[in-house]
């Protein structure tokens, strides 16, 4: 009898958790992408991008296929980014949830002044996930959102999902996520490359059909015709919670590198011997790059980064027999040479230009303090662009491809 | 109430109603009021019987009878006091089951005798054979010289002569395999009973119980419902000593023992007990015993009834008896050290104890090799716990925990649930009790029209709610899988409780989201803990931690099953020396090892 009247006391306890948090799915709006901009009437643009799920599923029994549209736009002017999120409430007839947003646009203009006051939101409220993605658009972000149609997928949180995670096959786009660009904000020691996004532009301008490497745009520049609105391309690098400027794709591909998060590059290089033709190579990550941090008598550090990459010959246009084993060196030459260009550029900007480390070289050498406080006091951040930095290529041909000797057609 | 209804209607009306009602409402006939009287059970406790009604006679008669059988008289000299006890006992001559054939016993002078059978449960042919042609025609040859010059002295010896008669008529005149003595009508009736003849010959005061038992009965045929592709396809069928047979068929040793034990008081069932002498511990063989004979019962006639008299915990979450109709596997958790519950009448027998692991496995698992008998179980660990949780959890993720789940999958979710008009679990209830439903359905439906049973389940039910947007097509993946994974444990009783248990956790997945889930699955395994079967923990070896062979959670190489499970305890613990397979090299090492062999 005591033990029926406790498990009755028991059960009805499961019910005094009253189920405040239930909600059906089909409830709720599922935001998939965020986009804040500079306000127009209020501090803030906050523009939302929530799916709709009926014509996403198809079983919403239209069965119309891919003609509706599968995501809703919206922006508003609010105080804060929650404050959007309330006030949806008024134009939508479902509970706003976030837990789903794969993307938060910073539009240029917000992110040059107050990039990291906009991103304390997304660390402290729980719907947000580490592995958000954070981009900075070239221009207002709910251009963006109102550009970005998915074409190939229904969903849009698929859309940008596999948009930015294209990271690990193209160096043109950082690896990024919430979590690490947050990181990177935060410590002394690194800047954040966070991937740009942008609606792209008809610049204009004299046609000029001269040979330059396919990494020399920046998302919104990309010479191309048709297909989607929105490219997602180069880096905008942050340092103190602004936004300094902007990394194309090369310059990317150069701070992945460094960084260890490079996966894979085709690279377009310059025939040594036979000017005006290329060599097209495949490049991936042999190890970790080594990096080495010394701090010199002057105070100021000298970084030697060392980058092993290995990779694959697709294509060699002169038919010059460079697949000889004796004669790869040429070859690996010729890829290191083009990288250390691309290097150079790169390094300039994050010296001369920006003065931002966002290669994340403090990192190696914050273990050369003993303490966080010496660490902190040293100050990377002012020194690094007066740091003697070099950053050095090692490459090495892997395979030749399915030809072992180039025969030139008759 | 009735007067003021009766009192606005005229008299037309009311003959009208009760008109009506006479042809709607069965009414007790009129006469004879004292044999069928609608107060009789009033007055029954009151004890005021109405005087010379049928009821009072029948109860003083069947009272005076079973208290004449519980003294359990001994059988009378006089054949004619022995048959009209009989007759009363057996309700003659109302009763036309109960055969008594009086015949004379063919000596000089001819001895009056009496066989005594049920008609039916007795084989015909044994009964003239071996019993009335030997005694009315060759008695003569065998017993005439000898009782002749016997019969001269009687008086004093008389006794002594009869006891010589009733060996001889025993020993030389009946060529039944088994023959006993009965002294008492208790016996006697319950061989009748069981459809045995009884040799009543005048002037004995112990009857002859002669082996006529013919039962129509069904052959050995396969197993219906543990059914494997590889291995034995016999199964138990209702005669007990068929089934007996069938064990002994497997395990040919002389320390298998049988001890039977008559369970129910009406219709006393013959229940078989079964143990390996030299292996079953002797405590385990007692404690067994001990519970079928406590049971006070009218009747138990199928195994089923039995297990609810003799487990542990009637309230328990799971079987704590395994009822199986393989003769394989009751031999082989003999040979495991457990014992066997075989009731006559009843092709499913029950072994004692059992644990949650075994619930999991099937006879097949020690068929195959053994990597696919492990895979098999794992298997089936995954249907047991889509069985159980799949639903649970189905309703909790996607009430509470949207964010588990991957954005597509939940767009997905959603869209189809778009014009679902019901909450989740409503959806989800809906659909499972249809689904239980079905298969109830299933196993009622007369086998002509089943048939349209998987119309009527899987088109109407799994298709047009669909279409009729009632529920979503998500829905019917779950609550399918959620079936297979409840086909898939081979233990029937199992997967009761499993199917049952589910509700539990839907419910608590709608209440409080994985928390709910989590809080029952933390009960549900306490409650199992802490459920013994036969003094077995039900979750051992795993809790608690006992030596185990390599045959519980997966199934190890059939040469390495080289111990009994510890938590039978059983007399000899080996099962097989530690290199079972003699053709392999043995490495001096192992050779070494103390208790290696």
């Amino acid at each position: 009898m005591r033990l029926l009247k406790l498990g009755f006391l028991l059960l009805t306890a499961l019910f005094l958790a009253g189920c405040w948090d239930y909600q059906e799915p089909d409830e709720v709006a599922w935001v998939v992408a965020l986009g804040l901009d500079r306000g127009r009437e209020n501090l803030l643009t906050v523009t939302l991008q929530i799916a709709v799920a009926a014509n996403i599923a198809g079983a919403g029994g239209g069965g119309a296929g891919g003609t509706e549209r599968t995501a809703l736009t919206v922006s508003m002017d609010v105080p804060s980014l929650l404050a959007a999120t309330e006030l949806t409430h008024a134009w939508v007839n479902r509970r706003i949830d976030l837990s789903h947003t794969k993307v938060v646009i910073f539009g240029r203009e917000l992110a040059e002044t107050d990039f990291s006051r906009h991103l304390a939101p997304l660390v402290r409220f729980r719907e947000f996930r580490p592995t958000t993605q954070v981009l900075v658009a070239n221009g207002r972000a709910e251009e963006v959102l109102r550009a970005a149609e998915p074409v190939l997928e229904t969903n849009p949180g698929k859309y940008w999902e596999l948009h930015t995670g294209a990271w690990d096959t193209t160096g043109f786009i950082p690896r990024n996520g919430f979590l690490n660009v947050n990181i990177d904000n935060k410590s002394p020691g690194a800047a954040a490359g966070v991937i740009l996004v942008g609606v792209r532009r008809d610049e204009g301008g004299p046609p000029d059909p001269t040979p330059k490497s396919q990494g020399s745009y920046k998302a919104g520049t990309i010479p191309r015709r048709g297909g989607p609105q929105v490219d997602i391309m180069g880096a905008a690098v942050i340092r103190n919670g602004r936004m300094v400027g902007v990394l194309n794709g090369d310059e990317t591909a150069i701070m992945k590198m460094v960084r260890g998060t490079f996966r894979e590059t085709i690279k377009v290089v310059p025939d040594p011997l036979h000017p005006g033709q290329f060599i097209i190579v495949q490049i991936f990550p042999r190890q970790q790059p080594e990096v080495d941090v010394r701090i010199g008598e002057d105070g100021l550090p000298r970084v030697t980064a060392r980058v092993l990459l290995e990779g694959n010959i697709i294509f060699i246009q002169s038919g010059e027999h460079y697949e000889r084993p004796e004669r790869l060196r040429q070859v690996e030459r010729a890829v290191e040479e083009n990288l250390r260009k691309d290097a150079r550029a790169a390094l300039d900007k994050a010296q001369n230009e920006f003065g931002a480390d966002f290669f994340a070289l403090g990192y190696h050498a914050k273990r050369l303090f003993p303490t966080w406080q010496a660490w902190e006091d040293f100050a990377w951040d002012e020194k690094f662009p007066e740091a003697a930095v070099s950053i050095d290529f090692d490459f090495q041909v892997r395979q030749i491809g399915l030809l072992r000797e180039t025969v030139p057609g008759r | 109430m009735n007067d003021h209804f009766q009192s606005r209607r005229g008299p037309h009306e009311v003959s009208l109603l009760r008109t009506l009602s006479r042809l709607l409402v069965f009414r007790e006939p009129q006469e004879p009021v004292s044999a069928f009287d609608s107060g009789r059970e009033d007055r029954r406790r009151a004890g005021g019987v109405p005087a010379g009604s049928g009821y009072q006679d029948k109860f003083r008669e069947t009272y005076r009878l079973n208290a004449l059988l519980e003294q359990d008289p001994p059988l009378s000299t006089s054949l004619d006091e022995n048959e009209r006890l009989l007759r009363e006992i057996f309700r003659l001559p109302e009763n036309k089951d109960v055969v008594l054939r009086p015949f004379s016993i063919a000596t000089d002078p001819p001895l009056r005798a009496l066989l005594v059978s049920l008609d039916g449960p007795t084989d015909r042919n044994v009964q003239n054979l071996a019993i009335l042609q030997p005694l009315m025609l060759l008695a003569g040859l065998r017993l005439d010289q000898r009782l002749a010059g016997e019969e001269n002295t009687p008086g004093a010896n008389g006794a002594s002569t009869r006891q010589e008669l009733l060996r001889r008529i025993r020993e030389t005149l009946l060529p039944g395999s088994k023959v006993t003595p009965a002294g008492t009508f208790k016996d006697v009736i319950s061989d009748i009973l069981s459809g045995n003849s009884v040799l009543f010959v005048d002037g004995l005061d112990t009857a002859l119980v002669i082996e006529t038992r013919g039962w129509a009965s069904r052959g050995v045929g396969t197993p219906q419902v543990e059914a494997v592709i590889r291995g034995p396809q016999d199964a138990f069928t209702e005669q007990i000593r068929i089934n007996i047979t069938l064990v002994r068929k497997i395990l040919r040793r002389s320390s298998l023992v049988t001890e039977f034990i008559k369970v129910g008081r009406m219709g006393a069932h013959q229940c078989a007990v079964l143990y390996l002498d030299d292996i079953a511990n002797p405590d385990l063989v007692a404690e067994v015993k001990r519970r079928l004979r406590s049971i006070q019962v009218d009747y138990v006639s199928e195994s089923g009834m039995l297990e609810q008299f003799i487990e542990d915990a009637p309230a328990g979450l799971a079987p704590q008896v395994k009822a199986t109709e393989r003769p394989d596997r009751v031999a082989a958790s003999l040979a495991e050290g457990r014992v066997a519950i075989l009731l006559d009448g009843n092709p499913w027998a029950l072994v004692v104890p059992t644990t949650f692991f075994s619930m999991l496995h099937a006879a097949e698992d020690a068929y195959v090799r053994w990597p696919f008998g492990t895979f098999a179980r794992f298997i089936r660990y995954l249907g047991l716990g889509m069985a159980l949780l799949l639903p649970g959890v189905y309703v909790a993720i996607i009430t509470y925990h949207q964010e588990f789940v991957p954005t597509d999958l939940l767009l997905a979710f959603t869209g189809a649930r778009e014009q679902v008009p019901f909450p989740t679990v409503v959806e989800v209830l809906l659909m499972e009790f249809s689904f239980e439903l079905i298969r109830e359905a299933g196993i009622r439906i007369p086998g002509t029209v089943g048939t349209t049973l998987g119309i009527v389940g899987a088109l109407i039910l799994g298709q047009a709610a669909v279409e009729a947007k009632i529920v979503s097509p998500i829905l019917i993946v779950i609550v399918a899988l959620t079936a297979l994974g409840s086909f898939a444990i081979p233990n029937y009783p199992f997967s009761l409780s499993i199917r049952m248990l589910r509700f539990a956790y839907i419910a608590l997945g709608s209440l409080l989201g994985l928390f709910g889930i989590l809080v029952g699955l933390f009960v549900h395994l306490a409650l199992l803990a802490r459920l013994t079967s036969f003094g077995v923990p039900y979750l051992a070896p795993v809790a608690p931690v006992t030596r185990s062979g390599p045959d519980f959670l997966w199934r190890g190489p059939a040469w390495e099953q080289e111990q009994r499970p510890d938590y039978i305890d059983p007399l000899r613990r080996r099962r097989q020396p530690r290199i079972s397979r003699g053709w392999v090299r043995v490495r001096k090492k192992d050779d070494e090892r103390p208790g290696g062999r």
